[in-house]
């Protein structure tokens, strides 16, 4: 018995012991591979998001994306997180949708603006897309869906224009799967109440388009985030674990923020690059309002 | 790693060709069943179940194959999950994985070597005990 034992002692240690010491060859170079995926990713991200703003208009009111970029910072200072890197586009597009992109893009149709009844809603849903940004789940899904080889075609810009359109569809159109988008879901609701904004917001928004019974075509993000009910009331238990001390996000009237999405005009945001001196001080107010913000978080 | 000694009694040329057997059927098994590791073990199985009530020197060495296999099959299922995790999960291929698939294959081959090697043995009516397995083996399987 004795020398069963010993034997397979010296088995297990020299299996073992190989295997570690073979783990010491860098047969993959992790620095070479991770620079080349980053730079893959950044052109897939420019790729996809250029195949986006052929067919819907990207905006660039400067007052619209303040107010965008003061929900994305007061999410990324709640909770800690690298802002810079995350990219939000407003894009000219009737459609209930936000989604997130490869290398930190974040895309919000301007209907989603006109539907969301408060700008903490646009938060809820900004701060679930973070969440699959941040959990690195659109590489993964793209990967998984499409595989890594058309990935770096399409990076290459050896893949066609239609792939690259087809590929921004399924990441507009279709949701990831179920495991994923709760785990979105749960880093919304920390990053919400790390920010003060109350989660039960998300979940209403949630509650509001699952109760349409005659859902418009235009509702493309209920319909690409299902179990919406159960999701919702997900949100509300997740919301108990924390301490609120809500805080509103905007100095604005978010009214106001709607109507100049309804009279955006391409011509407008021409006459408001241009003019840019003249709205200076509009849109300095709006910086100041998200500094404000930003300041009391803190 | 295998050790040619004398068995308690001389086994007739069924009996060899039987114990033989045993070897070859893990040896095509291993050819035939690469990519799904379980098949390893099931023709053995098989083979063993077959024999389990043969004389002591067949019973000896189908245990003896049976027990090489299965633990062969334990190394090539987790490689087997692993590689499965990388190409349809989120798992992404590191420098443990590469060598713990070489340390497998490395493994393997020993245990093929082996294997053959004991076959060929077996054959000639001779006795062989593999390191760890052939004592486990002489532990399990009583005259």
């Amino acid at each position: 018995m004795e020398k069963v034992l010993i034997q397979f002692a010296v088995l297990v240690i020299s299996f073992f012991g190989l295997w570690f010491l073979l783990s010491r060859i860098e047969f993959i170079n992790r620095d070479r591979v991770d620079k080349f995926a980053a730079e893959s990713e950044q052109k897939l991200g420019e790729i996809i998001l250029e195949s986006i703003t052929l067919t819907s208009e990207e905006v660039h009111n400067k007052k619209l994306q303040a107010v965008l970029d003061s929900i994305k910072t007061r999410l990324c200072e709640g909770k800690h997180l690298d802002c810079s890197k995350i990219k939000v586009h407003l894009v000219r597009n009737s459609e209930v949708n936000a989604f997130a992109l490869p290398d930190d893009h974040l895309v919000v149709f301007t209907g989603l603006l006109e539907y969301a009844e408060k700008p903490e809603e646009v938060a809820g849903v900004m701060a679930h897309e973070i969440g699959h940004i941040e959990k690195n789940h659109v590489m993964k899904k793209l990967t998984k869906d499409i595989g890594l080889s058309m990935l770096f075609a399409i990076a290459g810009g050896e893949a066609g224009g239609e792939i690259a359109r087809e590929t921004a569809r399924m990441l507009s159109s279709t949701a990831f799967d179920r495991d994923k988008e709760r785990e979105a879901d749960a880093f919304a609701v920390e990053t919400l109440a790390a920010a003060n904004i109350d989660p039960q917001h998300l979940s209403n928004f949630f509650f509001r388009l699952a109760r349409k019974h005659d859902m418009p075509e235009e509702l493309v993000w209920i319909s690409t985030h299902p179990d919406t009910d159960e999701r919702a009331g997900e949100i509300i238990k997740l919301k108990k674990n924390y301490t609120l001390e809500p805080e509103p996000i905007l100095g604005t009237d978010w009214k106001e923020i709607q109507r100049l999405v309804s009279s955006y005009e391409e011509d407008e945001n021409e006459d408001d690059l241009r003019g840019y001196d003249s709205e200076a001080d509009s849109v300095v107010d709006m910086t100041e309002e998200v500094g404000a913000d930003t300041t009391v978080v803190q | 790693m295998a050790q040619v000694s004398e068995f308690a009694y001389r086994p007739d040329d069924y009996e060899s060709e039987k114990a033989s057997n045993s070897y070859l059927m893990s040896v095509v098994a291993v050819i035939a069943g690469l990519p799904l590791p379980i098949i390893n073990l099931l023709a053995t199985l098989f083979f063993y179940f077959g024999n389990r009530k043969g004389t002591f020197f067949v019973r000896w060495h189908c245990t003896q194959a049976l027990l090489s296999q299965a633990t062969v099959l334990c190394m090539n299922s987790a490689g087997f999950a692993w590689t499965m995790s990388i190409i349809f999960g989120d798992v992404t291929l590191t420098n443990p994985y590469i060598a713990y698939m070489i340390t497998v294959v490395l493994f393997n081959i020993s245990e093929f070597i082996a294997t053959v090697y004991a076959a060929i043995v077996t054959r000639k009516g001779q006795h062989v005990s593999f390191w760890f397995f052939g004592p486990l083996t002489a532990l399990i399987c009583k005259d």
